[in-house]
């Protein structure tokens, strides 16, 4: 596949998301009047292929994000928020390996 | 079910053709779910270690934030942010890991390590925190990477692992059954028939 343009955006609260807004990634905040998958899915479809998102707005919208799982794009990934103390990164690792081993070996 | 299909020559050979195409899928399958898991180990090291180098950056960079933050007023380190440093420079494209099609990001070097803000009204935290965050940029674009690839991998191990269990353990034995009940009901047959050309036989010497 021939390489192609991407755009980085970051999902979260305002003490999260003004971090990545200094290193020049376009910042989203949770919104109001839609939900997260479907801000996440208007993204994508504006070009973002990298969306950074705060843990606890990963938390709640875990599930719509799975549909994205068997395309290379767009990448969406939890970043750690204010809340967060590395257990859920950790929570994610250990599940992956359970899931592809069977058992958590690591 | 064995009771189910029909006991014939023909129906036994396309058992064994289909019984031969099982195992060859099997073993291939196998090869496929051992060369993943490989690659898997590999990347899903990567990712911790990336995992834990990003958070460490991560905080280091959210407590500078917060200093500038106290030093500087909310409203204050909201303006100085207000312009984006510049456009991320990102390509992306694909590899194939055995079958499997992965992201592969790479930035080309656009953003610069320029300050987006003038220096009367900030902080020193805030230029510290903007630094950092500009210089761990090339490494969260690899965690990215690495976190769906192993997000990939993890779930197509889990498919093959399923197909290769469904081979191994329903598909295989179920046909080596059928195969086993045609041969034992066609030898019946061929019995039975022998039995009964050995009574004519014997029906028309006694004549």
């Amino acid at each position: 596949m021939t390489a192609k343009k991407l755009k980085a955006a970051v999902i979260g609260p305002k003490s999260v998301a003004a971090l990545y807004g200094a290193a020049g990634v376009a910042v989203f905040e949770p919104p109001a009047d839609i939900s997260t998958p479907k801000l996440i899915s208007k993204l994508y479809n504006d070009g973002y292929g990298i969306i950074f998102i705060a843990e606890k707005v990963y938390k709640d919208c875990e599930e719509a994000v799975k549909k994205y799982l068997t395309d290379p794009y767009p990448i969406i990934i939890p970043v750690p928020d204010e809340y967060s103390d590395g257990s859920y990164s950790k929570e994610r690792i250990a599940a992956n390996i359970k899931k592809a081993i069977g058992s958590d070996l690591i | 079910m064995a009771k189910q299909i029909n006991p014939t020559r023909m129906e036994l050979t396309r058992l064994k053709r289909r019984l031969k195409t099982a195992a060859r899928g099997h073993k291939l399958l196998k090869d496929k779910q051992n060369g993943m898991t490989k690659q898997f180990m590999e990347q899903i090291r990567r990712n911790r270690e990336l995992r834990n180098k990003v958070e460490s950056e991560l905080a280091e960079a959210a407590r500078q934030f917060s200093a500038a933050s106290s030093a500087m007023g909310e409203k204050e380190l909201g303006e100085a942010l207000l312009l984006p440093s510049g456009e991320i420079g990102v390509s992306g494209g694909s590899k194939n890991i055995m079958s499997v099609s992965v992201p592969t990001l790479s930035s080309d070097g656009s953003l610069s390590a320029s300050l987006p803000y003038g220096f009367a009204d900030t902080s020193y935290e805030l230029d510290t925190a903007t630094l950092t965050m500009t210089k761990l940029f090339p490494t969260l674009l690899q965690l990215a990477e690495c976190e769906k690839t192993c997000d990939m991998l993890a779930s197509e191990i889990e498919k093959t692992r399923r197909r290769v269990n469904a081979l191994e353990h329903v598909m295989i034995p179920e046909m080596e059954r059928n195969i086993k009940f045609i041969t034992m009901k066609l030898e019946d047959n061929e019995r039975q028939n022998i039995t009964r050309l050995m009574k004519v036989k014997d029906v028309i010497n006694s004549r």
